[in-house]
């Protein structure tokens, strides 16, 4: 069948037709997508009529996956023994062998689950909410599980259910801007350790969504003409629309002003440079030499001091952390593994350099141990790696 | 992606032989209709999907997001099945049906539209399976070919106020879509009063 043809997407769009739940736009493709396929109307045009939608159903209910599974875990558990692939499996079966002899013997059985533990993998948990919260004052609060409230100012400063937020205690005259320009000093800092994340609602209503191992520094209550923070590793921010008062991301690097978005800001200052991701909305992102580009949603800004790149990307690939997946598109090997090491607060050591440069594509659940990580790694065969006190050595595949 | 389907590729790619159930229960039944369709028999229509399966089991392939791993399995499909009647010289399949018909050139053509028919069927019925149990059980008695009344009388529930309430509004839907549309209405909007207003 021809590559060009997409399956899943075609459908998708067919069946909103056929339960009428669809835009006009999709419509309009809907109705082109049969127009350029005879056959697919004349198949499509069969559900339509008396009776048709059930007897595609029932053509499908004939079979039964139960069974079909049961026979895969028997086929599959037969070979897992041999494959290499199936390592945890293999585990499993050491596992119960080990059980087995217990009851039998009784006695070798403690030298067998002592070799046993030797073998048995490391696991390395990924990261958790945590921060460390710095007030005006100075003073120091850590940000992990247990609720928090305080009033600073007029301010009430809140973390509950993971999320930090500044609610202004009473509304003040918007207008009011005396002191313009003058960027009060009542700023928070909020400092994300390694192996964290955590999210904040600034007083304005501005989401940031921070990473492991980054700092974000912000006003408890924006003043003046501009709402700026200033960030230090990741962030994704979802800006609360005011035209009035444009919001700005100051990084190392530049930066991002925007009119009311969702982007994802990376300036972890090993990069050597701010990579900004645009969800949906503008922004304009600036070098400190005023040198700028406007970003259009989809697109990526990369910003290094004195010049700006722009090009195209897969948003998901920057941007699937906020919704715990991590996604990447022929990335090398080193850059999956600078992410991770935040994540999973680990040291990376490639055991032969010319791993660093493997290149990957993927998609894997950012709360999983590292372990599954690693193993989806080790199952290509390229590389095969050992844990110990938190440092992962990657080794080539044998 | 909804959160299901990110389920099923996560345990597809790290070889999660328990998550491998969702995998099944997903795609087995239509992956086995679209060969059937094929083949135009029932024999070894199921080895031969459960053979692709077992190959992705043991492959290294790894797959960035689902419509990837979709148009994968259905493709693994078609191939198969042709090499299946290659190899042991069936006749009667689709294929000769279309040359008969002199619309060889089409095939490809042909076998994507039962390709994308199966799907369609098969998102259908992920949604059904996502529906609160009563509204699921009501559609899925429908597929089973029971009638209104039939599922009334064995849930118990009285169908006659809701044809009734219902047939206004859906009317100008029914003349349009025909009978078997009609239940599929019944998950677009909730199963609750205000379907009826």
């Amino acid at each position: 069948m021809k590559h060009s043809f997409n399956i899943y997407e075609n459908a998708e769009l067919l069946k909103k037709q056929l339960t009428e739940n669809i835009t006009e736009e999709e419509e309009l493709k809907a109705e082109q997508l049969l127009s350029q396929h005879p056959a697919l109307k004349e198949n499509i045009e069969e559900l339509y009529k008396k009776g048709g939608l059930e007897k595609a159903f029932q053509n499908q209910i004939r079979f039964s996956s139960k069974e079909a599974y049961r026979h895969f875990i028997r086929k599959t558990q037969k070979t897992s023994a041999t494959a290499k692939c199936c390592r945890r499996n293999l585990y499993r079966w050491w596992y119960s062998a080990a059980a087995v002899i217990l009851i039998i013997t009784g006695i070798c059985t403690f030298e067998i689950l002592q070799s046993e533990s030797k073998k048995a993998p490391i696991i390395l948990a990924p990261g958790v909410q945590k921060g460390m919260l710095e007030l005006t004052d100075g003073r120091k609060i850590g940000i992990e599980k247990q609720e928090v409230s305080i009033i600073e100012g007029d301010i009430q400063v809140d973390y509950k259910q993971g999320v930090l937020s500044y609610t202004p205690a009473k509304q003040q005259p918007v207008n009011q801007q005396a002191e313009e320009e003058t960027e009060t000093s009542e700023y928070n800092k909020f400092v994300i350790p390694r192996g964290g994340e955590n999210t904040v609602v600034l007083s304005d209503g501005t989401t940031v969504r921070l990473n492991s191992d980054s700092k974000l520094i912000y006003p408890i209550r924006f003043k003046g003409k501009r709402r700026m923070v200033i960030l230090e590793g990741e962030g994704f921010f979802e800006v609360k629309q005011d035209k009035e008062h444009p919001f700005i991301v100051r990084t190392q690097y530049g930066d991002i002003t925007v009119l009311g978005t969702a982007f994802n800001v990376n300036a972890y200052s090993e990069n050597d440079a701010c990579y900004t991701t645009l969800v949906r909305g503008k922004v304009r992102v600036s070098t400190p030499m005023d040198e700028s580009q406007e970003l259009e949603p989809g697109e990526q800004g990369i910003l290094q001091l004195n010049k700006i790149e722009k090009r195209t990307v897969h948003v998901e690939d920057y941007t699937g952390w906020v919704h715990g997946i991590f996604s990447f598109h022929e990335e090398t090997l080193e850059n999956i593994m600078s992410t991770l090491k935040r994540w999973y607060d680990i040291e990376i050591i490639f055991e032969d350099p010319s791993l660093s440069q493997l290149t990957y594509t993927g998609t894997v659940k950012r709360y999983e141990n590292i372990n599954s990580f690693l193993d989806a790694f080790e199952m290509t065969g390229d590389l095969s790696y050992k844990i110990s006190n938190r440092k992962v050595h990657i080794f080539k595949g044998e | 992606m909804n959160y299901k389907e990110e389920q099923i590729l996560a345990a597809v790619n790290l070889k999660d032989q328990q998550g491998w159930e969702l995998l099944y229960d997903r795609y087995y039944a239509a992956l086995c209709s679209f060969v059937a369709n094929i083949l135009k028999q029932q024999e070894d229509v199921e080895d031969l999907v459960q053979e692709i399966f077992i190959t992705i089991w043991e492959n290294k392939r790894i797959f960035t997001d689902i419509k990837e791993l979709t148009n994968y399995l259905y493709r693994a499909c078609y191939n198969n099945a042709l090499l299946y009647i290659r190899n042991n010289q069936i006749h009667d399949t689709i294929l000769d049906t279309l040359r008969q018909k002199n619309e060889e050139e089409d095939e490809e053509e042909i076998l994507y539209a039962l390709a994308v028919k199966e799907e369609i069927i098969r998102q259908l019925y992920m949604e059904i399976e996502e529906l609160p149990a009563e509204q699921r059980r009501i559609i899925l008695l429908r597929i089973e070919g029971y009638s209104w009344e039939e599922i009334a009388e064995r849930l118990g529930i009285s169908i006659n106020t809701v044809k009734t309430q219902r047939s206004r509004s859906f009317k100008f839907l029914r003349n349009k879509l025909g009978d078997s549309v009609y239940w599929i209405l019944l998950f677009i909007s909730p199963w609750s009063e205000n379907l009826f207003k």
